[in-house]
This record gives structure tokens, sequence and C-alpha cells, in this order.
């Protein structure tokens, strides 16, 4: 059993949200978590707010407005894996008997850049070189492409897949389908990329419920497991390196699988960073649910559809649920909460006893990312 | 315990200066940009090297939407020499492709490319 479960989730709906910031976006969501939960806010013993454009304290001004001041609290910059570390930092606290009841969120305002590319940090020689992360990704595309044959049209089936799904989400920022013929005239981002290629910036929040598994039992909550939670950096080096191959999501999952006592097969879905839609295929091949060059294979086959295999992004993925930087690791997290326990209503999956999410993020020079969160979530009194 | 000494800043400034990269003597790694110690080996012996002018593309992508600052579109590419993977840029949307051989030099403040024998930028 795990030292460590998800007693309970909350989502503030993604979107476009401008008349509303990062921190009450995250208020609003952990509000909703400790009331549903009948957690009084004197019972979290600590906290951790992933953010990655939210600034100095993002995490106690967001705490004090539900009522928690006094405990540890941490603001947590990963970029993308921002909000995945925080749940990880709030299993660590959990699991080594720091803290019984601790709260994990993510929380993030895009709006307030407008639209385009995210600002990325500066004093990054490859960023003050024109380097974005639509153009990362596209140049992983390219190779991917010509490594392995995929088309333009089998990326465009990523959005489609997704958007289908986010359809019925709804607390997706995208509620409406794509044709693959949307997606191949939509604007180019960055060749070959189009807009729809692209996950939206998006304004949300996301919270989770950490606690030990007899304080969920207390409390009446249905605890979700967490087999494993992991973090990865980078592994820095200028030489050239296969860049359709993500090592960083690789050695994260494989600890998680090592962690969990675990493998692929295990799996009945997926939640992963298809930040772009070649990012689906590169990190679906990470984390060993397909094989080397064979994603783009198994997507045509119907593979990573709800009713098919190994369903990937049920609620729709970064692609259509959107990325609220900071947020999207903890989403992750709520979505498959949701299907653990079979109350994901519309997008209830016909198998879900055992998830994997994974977030990977980060354009620093050197590596293929900076931070990635993987995380094997059970279903409540899941055996093998 | 001794200071660390600040890490210089990449390539210098300045049209046609030669793009370098350092190399650490004792462990051999090679870094670019251009490090004051070995950030393997934390020695602070390195050679500092010219690039060598001809590089392969390994992936390439015309950025339709970027930073203004960038003038979009351009192309980047990831272009290894030397044994290093550098990333360069140029203007406009002439696409090139995995293994096509290009020219890479310095401009101001940023790292450029070009077709083999046809110039830079």
């Amino acid at each position: 059993m795990s030292r460590a479960v998800i007693a309970a989730v909350a989502s503030v709906p993604f979107g476009k949200k401008t008349d509303v910031t990062d921190v009450e976006l995250g208020a609003a969501a952990i509000r909703s978590l400790l009331n549903d939960a009948g957690v009084s806010p004197d019972q979290v013993g600590a906290a951790y707010g992933g953010s990655s454009y939210g600034g100095m304290l993002l995490a106690q001004r967001v705490m004090q407005a539900v009522g928690v001041s006094g405990p540890p609290i941490f603001t947590v910059e990963n970029a993308c894996a921002s909000g995945a570390s925080a749940v990880h930092l709030a299993y660590q606290a959990v699991s080594s008997d720091q803290a019984d009841v601790v709260v994990a969120f993510g929380t993030e305002s895009l709006s307030q850049f407008g639209g385009g590319t995210l600002p990325l940090t500066t004093r990054d020689h490859e960023i003050e070189d024109g380097l974005v992360m639509p153009a990362g990704y596209a140049m992983r595309a390219q190779r991917y492409m010509v490594d392995f044959g995929a088309t333009a049209a089998d990326l465009a089936m990523v959005s489609v897949k997704n958007r289908a799904n986010g359809a019925k989400n709804p607390r997706a920022h995208f509620q409406k389908g794509v044709t693959v013929e949307q997606v191949l005239e939509s604007r180019e981002v960055a060749a070959p990329l189009r807009l729809l290629n692209c996950c939206p910036n998006s304004d949300g929040a996301s919270a989770a419920l950490i606690t030990r598994p007899e304080t969920a039992a207390e409390l009446g909550l249905d605890a979700v497991g967490i087999a494993a939670s992991v973090v990865r950096s980078g592994q820095f080096h200028n030489r050239p390196r296969d860049m359709t191959w993500p090592d960083i999501t690789h050695r994260a999952a494989a600890a998680a699988y090592e962690q969990a006592g675990m493998t692929p097969d295990d799996l009945s879905f997926v939640e992963l960073h298809d930040a772009f839609s070649i990012s689906e295929l590169l990190h679906a091949e990470g984390i060993g649910i397909a094989d080397r060059g064979r994603a783009f294979v198994d997507l045509r086959n119907g593979e990573f559809a709800p009713s098919g295999s190994i369903p990937i992004n049920p609620s729709g993925g970064l692609m259509s649920r959107g990325h609220p930087v900071g947020a999207s690791g903890v989403a992750q997290v709520v979505e498959s909460y949701l299907q653990l326990t079979g109350k994901a209503e519309g997008l209830q999956l016909s198998r879900a006893d055992v998830a994997l999410t994974q977030v990977t993020g980060g354009g620093v020079a050197g590596v293929d990312n900076g931070a990635c969160g993987v995380h094997i979530l059970t279903a409540p009194g899941y055996s093998r | 315990m001794t200071s660390p000494e600040p890490i210089e800043s990449g390539p210098p400034d300045g049209a046609d200066q030669p793009v370098i990269f350092t190399e650490c003597k004792h462990c051999g790694t090679r870094s670019y940009p251009a490090r004051k110690w070995c950030a393997s080996c934390l020695r602070s012996d390195l050679e500092t090297h010219r690039l060598s002018k001809q590089a392969v593309v390994y992936a390439s992508s015309t950025v339709h939407l970027g930073p203004a600052v960038f003038d979009p579109p351009y192309t980047l590419a990831y272009l290894d020499v030397d044994g290093i993977r550098v990333l360069a840029r140029r203007p406009g949307a002439a696409a090139v492709s995995p293994g096509e051989s290009v020219e890479v030099a310095s401009a101001p403040s940023s790292t450029v490319f070009g077709i083999a024998g046809g110039g830079v930028r």
C-alpha cells in the first residue's frame, strides 16, 4: 500500500480568464478542494505551489486566501514540470512523515503575455539566438519525420484525437474538435508545426490533497494510490544528441516503473505532455507504451484513442485542456484521479486501474528538457 | 576553498568574429559557448579553439511566429561540427534539410549559418 495517497482533487476550468489573477485561480481551486474534502484550513500541514510566472511567494499569497498560514509553504518552479514537482514534494512530505495533510497545486495566468510564444528565460545562449519552444519541438518533428517516415497528417492526428477528447471535458480550454484538414491549413508557427499542432496558452489552476492512507479513510475520501513519484533533470552536454529520443522522459519513467514494481503493460491509460503534437509521439515512446519510431503507426491504428489498447490523454491533454504551465502537472493528476475513482463522467474509460502521468519542460541549452515529472497512480483498492 | 571566477560570455560580439569553443585539457569535454572552467570535471585548464566552418544540419525549422526582435520568418538549425551541437540562425524562410552541409559563423550577438559556399546571412 502507498505511504501517501491522493485523497481529493479540484480544478478550475482552464481557458482565457483575463480578469482573474493566478492567485485568485489557485485559491479558487484549493477552496473547492478543501470544501469538497471536508478539510479545514488548520488541518493543512504543508503546501507546495507550482508556477513558472507567478513570482515571489506565489504559494503563500494563494494559501493566505484559503486560510492557511503558518505551516511550511513553498513555491515550486520547474518550467512545465512545476506542478508535477509540487505533487512530488507533497508526496515526499507525507511519505516521510513530515506532514499528514498536504496541498499540492499549480496555477498560472498566461493571458498577461497576450498571444504568441511564451517568454523564456534570459541568459540562455540558444534563446538569445532565437529559440522558442515550438521551434525546438519543430526541429525534433522534422527529424522524427525524416528518420521514421511520419507525415504532417500523422502529427495532425494527435491534435484531432486530443481535441475530440477535450470536447467532452468540461474543464478543457477547447471543447470543440478539429479535422486533419483544419490542422494542416492552420497558420504556420514553426515548420512543420502549425497553430493547431500547438497547445494553447491558458489560464487555470489545479489542486490535489495528499495524505496518509489512514487519514483519507478517516475523512471518508476515495484514496488513489501513489505507486511512484519521480522527478528528473535533463542530462547536460554539448555533444550531438538524438533529439527523437526523449531521454529525460525515459529515465523518469524507468525510475517510476521500478519504484512501482510495474511495467508499461500494467498501465490502463496515460496523461502525457502533448505541448506540441510531436511531443505525444516522442513521449509515448520514451515511457515505453510504443516501440521506438512507431508511435505514429499505433496512433494511426487507434491504439491511443479512448477505446484503444492504451488511451493517451483521454482528458484532451495539454492540446485541448490547455497549458497553464505550472498547473498542467497537477491537472494530469486531477484528471487521472477522476478516471481512477470512476468520476470522469463523459470521459470515463472502461478500464481505469493504473494511470501514468508525465510532464516535462524547459528550454535551456544542452539538455532535452530541464525537468520531467512522472507519477504512477492506482485506483482505490487496486491490487495486482 | 578557492572562489570561482565568473563565467565569461560566449563568442565576442562583432561581425566576422570566429565562433569559439573550449576544450578541457584534463577530461576532453568540449563546451560551446566557451567556459572559464570545465562543467564536467571543474578544472580550469581549458584550451580555446576556433569552430570549423563546415557544419552538417541535424534538424531545422523556419520560425514564423517568434520574438519580433528576430524579425520572423527566420530559420533555425541545429548544426553538428567538431563533435559539438550548435544552434544557429539565419534570416528568411529558406529551409534546410537534415544532412545538408552549411557554413557557420558569428555575427553580432548570435551564431549564424549559410549554405556552404554561399556565404553567411
